[in-house]
């Protein structure tokens, strides 16, 4: 009976200070609304044919956000750098650049959810066949951040890549990559 | 409102302007998939006219390569455990070569050797037969003889200069690997019928590799055994290759690249092209010019010499200039 009360008494504690929060979140997402920009890094990790080839590594890049006339709608832009190398000769290095289009989910809560959708290009270098070019790429991720005062974010970003080269004659597979990082990001 | 748009419109119109400036090179697909397919032989002969086992004793060779490299390019950073039994049933020993798995090699780089690092070598039929040795995760009967392979041409050496880890197999001819179509480079260490046994001061009685330079046939006071293995390796461009034939060679057919002299391959530095009887000598690059020879010398006595005056010229600058052709002389 009095674990059941203190179980209770947390739970309305939590409640009244989500309630809290939310009150202040308004004035939080008025400053999540103006244009954004910033790095992040971690680890990418290469999947499906390129896993058995390459190696994890870290990568990271910067970005910046503006804001649409749609209010919980943003568009970016991305540059990004990671090189996978291998135990043997093979390795591969992206500079992705891309632009997306990002859907904040309309939720009061501390964190905010963010959806994004993008397109671009993709350096593509390998080895040891010591070619480059420029292919299509696609991704989608998730960013889940939290406000550190009016104009820093912290978060963790999820974004699944995918290096369309299929389209090329004599191509069996596309590059797919998933990255994890820690952003950073300001409001401006 | 206004520049907002032209912003997003902008942002829209990138990434078609990044698409329409891509390459037409199947990146991912060249790395994911092998051009260059490397192929091990445990034989004298570089075909399958390879005779079959004449060495009664053992039944097994334990075979453990950590990896093998090109010039120290990790082209191959692959493991291969295998024991392979002393008969016809393996490519290693008939002829047909054991595939291992490989990375492709740098385009445009002139690679003269292949290193293989060996870490266990071993055959089975010991004495006392309770010897065992650790290999591929368990005990097996037999005697692990590679760390024995410690020797120097001229005699023992205080360095313990290492041959087999790794083993240095140089390439005939060079690989000069372009990056086009599909690659095979061949490495043959001499095993087959090229075994003998040795004893050790502990009274350990073991089958092992020959030496091919000097005659040993027990452990030295400090532990060697030689270790004077007759490797080489070859590469050819699959599908770019023809034959050479010499009807009337009854004995050994020999080729080596014109550009390498004849006299190079003396004590126990066999040449890449070796056929016996069939006359015919498979896989010739087109466009290589080769010199071509016969020996009526034994597989053993070859892999003793030390003058190249056994080798009698039968051709020279013989060049194929189409797939599949074949030169008959």
């Amino acid at each position: 009976m009095k674990k059941t009360f203190a179980i209770l008494l947390l739970f309305l504690s939590m409640v009244m200070l989500w309630e809290d929060l939310s009150a202040s979140n308004l004035r939080r997402k008025d400053d999540f609304m103006k244009p954004q920009a910033g790095i992040w890094f971690g680890p990418g990790m290469p999947l499906f044919e390129l896993y058995d080839k390459v190696e994890p590594a870290l990568g990271g890049g910067a970005f910046f956000r503006l804001n649409t006339p749609l209010t919980y709608f943003k568009v970016g832009g991305e540059v990004g750098y990671q090189k996978h190398r291998s135990q043997g000769v093979n390795a591969i290095s992206l500079v992705p650049i891309y632009g997306n289009l990002l859907f904040l989910l309309p939720i009061k809560f501390p964190m905010n959810f963010q959806f994004k959708l993008g397109a671009g290009g993709v350096k593509v270098y390998i080895k040891p066949e010591e070619k480059e070019q420029f292919d299509p790429l696609f991704m989608a991720g998730l960013e889940v951040s939290f406000m550190a005062g009016r104009m820093v974010n912290f978060g963790l970003r999820f974004d699944y890549m995918v290096i369309y080269e299929k389209h090329i004659s004599g191509a069996k597979y596309n590059g797919y990559f998933f990255n994890t990082g820690l952003t950073l990001y300001f409001n401006l | 409102m206004k520049k907002n748009k032209l912003l997003l419109l902008t942002l829209i119109l990138l990434p078609l302007f990044f698409t329409s400036s891509c390459g037409d090179d199947p990146l991912i697909t060249e790395l994911v998939e092998n051009r260059v397919k490397v192929l091990l032989k445990g034989t004298f002969e570089s075909d399958d006219s390879v005779p079959a086992w004449s060495v009664s004793g053992p039944s097994v060779f334990y075979l453990d390569i950590s990896e093998i490299r090109a010039d120290g390019d990790k082209f191959a950073n692959y493991r291969y455990v295998d024991s392979i039994p002393l008969n016809e049933t393996n490519g290693f020993f008939n002829g047909q070569g054991l595939n291992y798995k490989s990375d492709d090699l740098y385009i445009d780089e002139k690679y003269d050797n292949l290193q293989l690092y060996i870490r266990k070598m071993g055959f089975d039929n010991v004495s006392p037969s309770t010897n065992t040795f650790y290999f591929n995760g368990k005990d097996v009967p037999g005697y692990d003889f590679n760390l024995k392979q410690i020797y120097l041409e001229s005699g023992p050496d205080e360095d313990d200069t290492n041959l087999v880890f790794p083993l240095l197999a140089p390439v005939a001819g060079s690989i000069n690997y372009d990056g086009e179509g599909e690659w095979v480079v061949e490495v043959r260490v001499v095993i087959k019928n090229n075994i003998k046994q040795y004893s050790t001061s502990d009274g350990i009685t073991f089958w092992a590799i020959e030496d091919n330079i000097n005659d040993v046939s027990n452990e030295s006071s400090v532990g060697y055994i030689g270790g004077n293995l007759a490797a080489i390796a070859y590469a050819y461009k699959k599908d770019y290759t023809g034959t050479i034939t010499v009807p009337s060679a009854t004995d050994y057919l020999v080729a080596i690249p014109a550009e390498d002299d004849i006299s190079e391959y003396v004590s126990g530095k066999i040449p890449p092209y070796i056929t016996n009887q069939t006359g015919v000598l498979k896989n010739i690059p087109v466009g290589v010019p080769m010199n071509v020879f016969t020996t009526s010398l034994s597989q053993t006595n070859i892999l003793k010499q030390t003058t190249s005056t056994h080798y009698i010229p039968v051709a020279t600058d013989v060049i194929l200039t189409v797939p599949e052709e074949n030169a008959s002389y």
